[in-house]
C-alpha cells in the first residue's frame, strides 16, 4: 500500500541517503527538467537549489494580492518541447492559457498591426496588406504556410537537437537542420547561414513594421539582429513563440512546479536553500557537491554514483565549482572570456485599474484580439537606435523616441493573473547594458530606475491614453543588477546565458569544447542557458543532454524507456568521428 | 491523463499547512489523494515571497511546536530540508527605564530578567513555570494531537493528578487573572506576560486560561524555519508528491458534489471535477458549509452554526523591510530576541491601547513586535543586508486604502526610536486587507480563522457537530485552522483530519462487496 517505497526504487532508506545516482545543481526548468528526465527513466537523482524556492526564471511572485508578476520568463516558447509527452507534465498539472492574438504592435507614426502565427481571427492577411502591399503580405503569408506545415519539425531540428561537434568532418551545411529548413521554406538558400537578420529581412524585401518586430523579437529573445550569422537562429526565435501562443495558467512558475512535481513522483529529492559551493573531482572525475555549510541538509556532502550535472552558469560551474588545477589554463581562460554583452533587461511591472486603451489600433485590438504583446515604437530605426545606445555607447537609452517598449499583459486572456478590476501589465521589458560594460558603473541603470520608469509610463500615456498616473495602482521593477541579485545564474543580469553571435552561439555555445554539455571532467555535465539552446524555458538542453548521456553511460543506455524518443537529427559522437 | 481524469481516494481542498499536512499523512499511508489550492502556490499562511533575496515571511513565522509537533518525525520532514533555528530568546520588552525584560526557554534566566524589576514577580515566574511545564507535557501537547472531548468529559480526565485539577482550574480563568492567581504585581512584568496573548488578537479577559501556558512557554522557545516559513510547506509538498500525491494549483473549489447522501467529489471554479469518497475542507466554516456544500444540503443546526461564525476583531498590520547595513537596537539584549515588543511599558497601557485598537480610528502605531530573521538565519537576506518583519494588532475596519502607507510610517518611526536602523532598500507595506485579499480563508484579516472564544474554541471549534473532523455530510471532513485546535501551525487540524480520514478510508476498503455504502 506504501507508494512511497516503490517510487524509490533501490530500497535504501531515503531519510539519510546521501549518495544518488546523478546530483544536479539548480532547480531553474533545466535544473528540474533533467532531473525529471533523470527520475523517471530510474535513477535516483538529487536537486540543489540556494534559494528558497524551486523554479530560476520560472518565477511569477505575488507583490500585492492576487497580482502575479513574471520577473523573468513570461511566454511559454516551448510548446515542441517533446518532455511534455516524455514527462507527461499535463498528469502533473501543467495547463496551457492561449490567447487568440499574441503580439500587435504601433509605429512611431501611428499604424498598428496584430503580429500572430496560429491565429486566423486576428484577420493578418488584411491588416498587412492596407500596411505593406500585397506582394509582401503575400511572401510572408507564402513564409508563414511553410512554417506552419513544418513548424514543430523545423523548431525541434534547431532547439531540440544536440549541437554538432566542430571538430567533425562536416560544418553547418551538412546538418540535418538544413533539410528542414529547405522543405519548410522555399525560398530558404545556404546563404541564410551567413547573413543577419537586418541582411535577411532586407533580401527578402520585408518592410517595416513586420521587420521591426522581427528584429526587435529576436534581440529579446537572443539573436542579435546586426550580427552576421544570425539570421537562422532569428528566424527560428521568431518562430518559437508564435508557435506556443501563450503561456502557462498561472504563469512560467507552473511550468517549475509540474517538472518538480513529475521528479518528485519518481523518487527524486529536491532540496532548497541548498547551495553547491563545490563540485568534487577524484581522479579526473566528477563525484559529487559539497553544499554550503549553513544548508539545510544532513549531510553536506552528496556523492553521485553516475554524474555530476550543473545546472549553473558555466562560468559559476567551471570558474567557481570546480577547483582550477582539474583544468586546463586556457579552457579557464575560454570561460572567463565568454561574452555576457546583451540580454541584461530593465524589467518594469504595473498593476492599474484599466487597460491600456490605443486609439490607432482601433478595431485591430477590438475584443479578444486585444493583443498579450503591444510593442509601441515599433520602428526598425528607433530598435537601431536603442542598440546603437546599448551596446555602441554603453548606455541605457534616455530618450524615449530610443526605446521600443513592449507592454505585456496575461490576465485578458487568463483570468489567474489579476483579480477582478485589476490588471497587470508584466513585463513591461527595456534592453539595458550588462553592469559590468555600463559606461557610467555598474550601479548606473539603478540609480536611473525610477527615471526609466517614468520614461516607459509617459510612452504608454502617448500611445494609450486612458492611462494617466491614477490608473497605476502599483509599480515595481528588476533591473539587470536586481535580477543578478536574486537569481545568480544571470550573470550581469544577463538572461541568454553569453553572447547570441556567431561564436557563442550553436556548435560554439558557449564554447565550441564544450557544446555537446561534456566538460574535460568525466561525469561532469552542463545543463544550463549558457549551453545550446539557451534559455527561455525550453526544456531543451534536459532533452538534448539525455541524447549524451545515454551515449556516455552504459547504465543510461541500456536503461532506455520506451517513452523516450531521440531527435530524430540527432548525430552521435560514433556518426559523427570522434567516438 | 490530466489530474482531474485520476481516481482518488480523498480530496483535499487547500493548500495551506494543514491541508498539506492532511494530504501528506494520507499519501505516505498508501491513499491517493488529490490536494486542491486556489492560488499559484501552495503553503497558505506559510507564505515566503523573496523579493531580490530578502524574504518577506508574509504570515506564520513564529513555530511554536517545532520540537514536538508529531508530524516532523513521521514525515522525517529533516530528511527533507526542514530546520529550525532557536534564538537566544523568544522575546523582549526593551522599557523607557533603560531596563528589558527577556524572556528565555529557561525559566531561570527569565527569572533572573524578571528580578531587576521585582524580587517577587521572579519567584511568582518560577511557581507558575513549575506548573506550566507539567501542564503542557502531561495535557497541553498530547491534547492538541488528539480529537477533542465534550467539555464535561475533558474536565473529569483532568481531575486524575493535582496537575490536572490546576489546568482545569486555571481553564476558566481570563489571562489577567491567572497573573493575579501566581500573584504577579510589577505592571511592566505583567505587560510582557500578557503581550503573547494580545499579539495573537485574543481579548486578554475571555476564560481561555489554558491558552496561556501555551502561549507562553512555547513562544519562550520558538523557532524560525531555516529559510523561511514556506521551507516547511515546501517540504510538506515534496512529501505529498514523492508519495504519489497529486497537488493541483489554480484550482478554486466551488462546490461539493453530493450523490446518495454523501460527498463524493468537488467541482472547481473552472469547471473540472475530481472524484474522491473522501473530502477535506481545511477552508473556513462559512466558505466550507455556506459554499461549498450550500445551506439546502446541510441540516438546519449547522447552517446556523456557520452563519453565527465569529471572525477574529484584532488583525495585525504587518511592515517588511530589507535594510542595507544593521538593525541594531540600541539595547544588545533586545537583538537577541525572536520578537521584540516595543511602545508599552505597563499593563494599564496595554489594556488602554488595546482598548483604543477596539475603538477604531486608528492613526499611527502604539505598540509593535519585531523579527529580523537574517539575525539569526544569514539566509534571509543577502550578505551585508537584513530582513525586519514590523507588526502591530489593529483593527480591520480601517480606512487601509489612505492609511497603510503613514501607519507604516509610525511602525518604522517606533522601531527607530530603539534601534539603529540602515539604509531601507525595500518596503511592503501589509494592511489586514491584503491578508483577506490573499488568502480567502482568513476573512477580515482572521489569521487563525475565526476568533478565539470559549464557544469556538476545544470541542466547540468550529461547533460541536465537526470539531471531531467528521461533518453531518457523510464523506465530508473538516481540518483547517477553524477546526480544533485551532490555527498558529499547531498542525493539530491536518495531523488529525488524516487519521480520521485515513480510518473512514480504511472501514470502506474491509467493508464486503455489495455492502451499501
Amino acid at each position: 500500500m506504501d507508494r512511497r517505497a516503490t517510487s524509490v526504487g533501490d530500497g535504501e532508506p531515503l531519510a539519510r541517503r546521501s549518495e544518488f545516482d546523478f546530483v544536479v545543481a539548480g532547480a531553474g526548468p533545466n535544473g528540474l527538467g533533467i532531473a525529471a528526465y533523470l527520475a523517471k527513466w530510474g535513477f535516483s537523482v538529487c536537486v540543489l537549489e540556494a534559494r528558497q524556492e524551486i523554479g530560476g526564471g520560472a518565477e511569477n511572485a505575488e507583490p500585492i494580492p492576487g497580482c502575479s508578476i513574471d520577473p523573468h520568463a513570461t511566454y511559454l516558447y516551448g510548446a515542441a518541447a517533446p518532455a511534455f509527452e516524455q514527462l507527461q507534465l499535463g498528469k502533473h498539472g501543467f495547463r496551457m492559457a492561449y490567447t487568440k492574438n499574441l503580439a500587435g504592435g504601433i509605429t512611431p507614426d501611428g499604424r498598428a498591426f496584430a503580429h500572430g502565427f496560429y491565429n486566423p481571427e486576428s484577420r493578418l492577411p488584411e491588416t498587412y496588406e492596407s500596411l505593406m502591399g500585397r506582394d509582401i503580405t503575400a511572401l510572408y503569408l507564402e513564409i508563414q504556410e511553410g512554417l506552419r506545415r513544418r513548424a514543430r519539425d523545423l523548431l525541434r531540428a534547431v532547439y531540440w537537437t544536440p549541437p554538432y561537434d566542430e571538430r567533425w568532418a562536416m560544418g553547418p551545411e551538412d546538418q540535418p537542420v538544413l533539410g528542414v529548413l529547405k522543405d519548410a521554406l522555399p525560398v530558404f538558400d545556404a546563404s541564410w547561414f551567413g547573413m543577419s537578420l537586418v541582411e535577411l529581412t532586407d533580401a527578402l524585401g520585408i518592410p517595416d513594421p513586420l521587420k521591426a518586430i522581427a528584429l526587435f523579437g529576436s534581440w529579446y529573445n537572443g539573436p542579435h539582429p546586426s550580427w552576421k550569422g544570425m539570421a537562422v537562429p532569428g528566424v527560428a526565435c521568431n518562430l518559437l513563440y508564435t508557435y506556443s501562443s501563450g503561456s502557462p495558467v498561472g504563469g512560467m512558475h507552473s511550468l517549475a512546479h509540474a517538472l518538480a512535481r513529475c521528479a518528485l513522483a519518481h523518487g527524486a529529492r529536491i532540496y532548497v536553500n541548498a547551495p553547491v559551493t563545490e563540485i568534487l573531482v577524484e581522479g579526473g572525475r566528477a563525484t559529487g557537491v559539497r553544499a554550503a555549510d549553513d544548508a539545510v541538509l544532513e549531510e553536506k556532502t552528496v556523492r553521485a554514483r553516475l554524474g555530476v550535472i550543473s545546472a549553473l552558469h558555466v562560468r559559476q560551474t567551471l570558474l567557481d565549482l570546480v577547483s582550477p588545477r582539474h583544468l586546463a589554463p586556457d579552457l579557464v581562460q575560454n570561460v572567463r572570456d565568454i561574452s555576457l554583452k546583451g540580454g541584461s533587461l530593465y524589467v518594469a511591472h504595473l498593476v492599474t485599474s484599466e487597460l491600456p486603451r490605443y486609439p490607432d489600433a482601433g478595431e485591430a485590438f477590438e475584443g479578444d484580439r486585444y493583443p498579450s504583446c503591444t510593442v509601441l515604437n515599433a520602428s526598425s530605426d528607433v530598435l537601431l537606435e536603442e542598440m546603437r545606445d546599448v551596446y555602441s555607447f554603453r548606455v541605457h537609452p534616455t530618450d524615449p523616441d530610443h526605446y521600443i517598449v513592449p507592454i505585456c499583459v496575461h490576465d485578458t486572456y487568463d483570468s489567474t493573473r489579476a483579480p477582478a478590476g485589476l490588471h497587470v501589465l508584466s513585463p513591461i521589458y527595456l534592453q539595458c547594458p550588462p553592469p559590468e560594460d555600463h559606461r557610467d558603473g555598474p550601479d548606473a541603470v539603478n540609480r536611473a530606475k525610477d527615471e526609466i520608469l517614468e520614461t516607459i509610463l509617459g510612452l504608454l500615456e502617448r500611445y494609450a491614453p486612458n492611462m494617466t498616473r491614477d490608473k497605476v495602482v502599483a509599480s515595481f521593477v528588476n533591473t539587470p543588477r536586481d535580477s543578478e541579485f536574486r537569481n545568480m545564474a544571470f550573470v550581469g543580469g544577463n538572461w541568454y546565458g553569453v553572447r547570441q553571435s556567431e561564436e557563442e552561439w550553436w556548435s560554439r555555445r558557449p564554447l565550441p569544447e564544450l557544446a555537446r554539455y561534456r566538460t574535460p571532467i568525466e561525469g561532469l555535465y552542463l545543463c544550463n542557458h549558457t549551453s545550446h539552446p539557451g534559455g527561455l524555458c525550453l526544456i531543451a538542453v534536459p532533452y538534448n543532454l539525455m541524447h549524451i548521456l545515454i551515449e556516455d553511460i552504459d547504465r543510461v543506455a541500456a536503461t532506455t524507456p520506451d517513452w523516450w524518443y531521440p531527435s530524430p537529427w540527432h548525430i552521435s559522437d560514433a556518426e559523427g568521428g570522434t567516438a | 491523463m490530466r489530474p482531474e481524469e485520476a481516481n482518488y481516494d480523498a480530496i483535499v481542498i487547500g493548500g495551506g499547512p494543514n491541508g498539506l499536512l492532511c494530504a501528506a499523512h494520507l499519501a505516505r499511508s498508501g491513499s491517493r489523494v488529490a490536494l486542491l489550492e486556489r492560488r499559484h502556490e501552495t503553503g497558505g499562511g506559510l507564505n515566503t515571497d523573496e523579493y531580490f533575496g530578502f524574504r518577506l515571511n508574509l504570515h506564520a513565522i513564529y513555530h511554536m511546536m517545532a520540537d514536538v509537533m508529531p508530524s516532523y518525525r513521521e514525515l522525517d520532514l529533516a530528511s527533507w530540508g526542514v530546520g529550525h533555528v532557536f534564538p537566544p530568546a523568544g522575546a523582549a520588552f526593551p522599557l523607557a527605564g533603560g531596563e528589558c525584560l527577556v524572556v528565555t526557554r529557561d525559566p531561570r534566566e527569565t527569572a533572573a530578567s524578571i528580578a531587576l524589576l521585582s524580587e517577587a514577580d521572579a519567584s511568582c515566574y518560577h511557581a507558575m513555570w513549575d506548573e506550566f511545564q507539567p501542564m503542557l507535557e502531561r495535557y497541553l501537547i498530547p491534547l492538541t494531537y488528539a480529537l477533542p472531548d465534550p467539555p464535561i468529559d475533558q474536565m473529569e480526565a483532568m481531575q486524575r493528578d493535582e496537575i490536572g485539577r490546576r489546568l482545569a482550574g486555571i481553564s476558566e480563568l481570563g489571562f489577567t487573572e491567572i497573573l493575579d492567581e501566581y500573584g504577579f504585581t510589577d505592571p511592566r512584568v505583567r505587560m510582557a506576560l500578557l503581550a503573547f496573548p494580545a499579539m495573537w488578537g485574543l481579548d486578554l479577559s475571555e476564560p481561555l486560561g489554558y491558552l496561556f501556558p501555551l502561549y507562553l512557554c512555547r513562544m519562550a522557545g520558538s523557532a524560525l524555519v531555516k529559510g523561511g516559513s514556506h521551507r516547511l510547506s515546501s517540504a510538506l509538498l515534496r512529501v505529498l508528491v514523492s508519495c504519489g500525491g497529486t497537488v493541483v494549483d489554480q484550482a478554486e473549489a466551488a462546490r461539493l458534489i453530493i450523490e446518495n447522501g454523501a460527498a463524493a467529489g468537488v467541482e472547481t471554479a473552472d469547471g473540472r471535477v475530481f472524484r474522491a469518497p473522501a473530502v477535506v475542507s481545511t477552508l473556513n466554516p462559512e466558505q466550507t458549509f455556506l459554499g461549498l456544500v450550500g445551506r439546502d444540503r446541510i441540516p438546519a443546526e449547522l447552517a446556523e452554526r456557520a452563519a453565527a461564525w465569529e471572525w477574529e476583531e484584532r488583525t495585525l498590520f504587518g511592515l517588511h523591510l530589507g535594510v542595507r547595513g544593521e538593525v541594531a537596537f540600541r539595547d544588545p539584549r533586545a537583538g537577541e530576541a525572536l520578537v521584540t515588543f516595543l511602545g508599552l511599558e505597563t499593563e494599564d497601557d496595554l489594556h488602554e491601547h488595546l482598548r483604543r485598537v477596539d475603538a477604531g480610528g486608528a492613526q499611527e502605531a502604539e505598540w509593535i513586535h519585531v523579527t529580523v530573521p537574517s539575525r539569526f538565519d544569514p539566509t534571509q537576506a543577502p550578505p551585508g543586508h537584513h530582513v525586519a518583519r514590523i507588526e502591530a494588532v489593529v483593527r480591520y475596519d480601517e480606512p487601509w486604502d489612505t492609511l497603510a502607507a503613514p501607519f507604516g510610517d509610525s511602525c518604522l518611526a517606533l522601531l527607530e526610536r530603539h534601534a539603529d536602523v540602515g539604509e531601507i532598500v525595500l518596503r511592503r507595506d501589509v494592511p489586514p486587507t491584503h491578508i483577506a485579499a490573499r488568502l480567502s480563508t482568513m476573512k477580515r484579516g482572521s489569521i487563525k480563522h475565526g476568533a478565539y472564544t470559549p464557544l469556538q474554541m476545544g470541542f466547540f471549534r468550529p461547533n460541536d457537530l465537526c470539531s471531531r473532523v467528521e461533518t453531518p455530510v457523510a464523506g465530508l471532513f473538516v481540518a483547517g485552522a477553524s477546526v480544533y485546535p485551532g490555527g498558529m501551525i499547531l498542525g493539530g487540524p491536518g495531523y488529525l483530519g488524516a487519521q480520521v480520514v485515513g480510518e473512514f478510508l480504511a472501514a470502506r476498503e474491509t467493508q464486503p462487496p455489495g455492502a451499501p455504502e
